[in-house]
């Protein structure tokens, strides 16, 4: 008994010409995910930034300091330790002198410990240091 | 006639169907990849070493943060709520009058960033950390 869809049926020729407009959203979608999506080296370790009302938008700055909420001190995605930090500033500074420092600290991060590190990055020179921030939502 | 021969040899020749399985390698590969998170920033300064013990220091205002977040404001206890009238009336006289923030060492950084999200409020500028 045969009954339902009839699957015997070949597709048509020009089958191809019916997944032109799947191709053309798919690739909309691609240069959407290019354009609008930044790439972005994933963090040593999980860091949640504090919610802040500022809306100064963050500057791409290449030297980013990472502080956990368990105290682990990253800088350029490289784990170091506390008094590391002040050397490792100065090598990066002398080389590029006027290198603003983004400092991600988590919200949960000592604040002693986040302050010796803008202390540390003054020290060693550091023209400008950002604390980063997110949006409350 | 020529080019209409042409013309379906080549349809027939490149397939459709790798191209898509391409592209949608890269879509996938693209989703995954970006990142969409918008991060702010806050200008954050601590005093130069030379100025710690300058005169610059001299007629600050002094906001210490205690263990569990209360706020002290020259040595007097303050309530989140009263914090912006009584620091925009400390700056009234003196609006370029900087800043001293002293949180407790084992205080999260979250609760500093609310304080300055308040002094931020009130419009003041010239801030700075101390240990």
């Amino acid at each position: 008994m045969k009954q339902g869809f009839n699957f015997s049926n070949p597709a048509p020729a020009d089958s191809e010409e019916n997944v032109l407009p799947l191709i053309n959203i798919v690739f909309l979608l691609l240069i959407f995910f290019l354009i609008a999506g930044a790439m972005t080296i994933p963090d040593l370790f999980p860091v949640e930034p504090p919610v802040s009302d500022s809306e100064t938008p963050a500057a791409p700055v290449e030297t980013i300091v990472l502080i956990g909420a368990d105290g682990q001190i990253s800088i350029q995605n490289e784990l170091i330790a506390a008094d590391q930090l002040y050397a490792l500033a100065r090598a990066i500074i002398k080389q590029k002198p006027l290198q603003p420092f983004k400092l991600k600290a988590d919200s949960q991060a000592a604040s002693g410990q986040v302050i010796g590190a803008i202390e540390a990055l003054r020290n060693a020179g550091v023209q400008q240091t950002l604390l980063i921030t997110s949006q409350d939502d | 006639m020529r080019f209409i021969e042409s013309k379906i040899v080549g349809k027939r020749i490149v397939s459709l169907t790798p191209l898509i399985d391409v592209v949608f390698i890269l879509l996938v590969f693209f989703m995954l990849v970006s990142n969409f998170n918008q991060f702010n920033a806050i200008a954050v300064n601590a005093p130069a070493p030379a100025t710690r013990q300058d005169n610059s220091m001299t007629g600050a205002l002094l906001i210490r943060l205690g263990e569990q977040g209360e706020i002290d404001i020259a040595g007097r206890p303050v309530a989140w709520d009263q914090l912006r009238e009584i620091v925009r009336q400390a700056l009234t006289e003196k609006p370029e009058r900087q800043v001293l923030i002293k949180p407790h060492a084992e205080l999260a950084i979250q609760q500093v960033v609310n304080l300055l999200d308040e002094l931020a409020a009130t419009g003041v500028t010239n801030f700075s950390f101390l240990r």
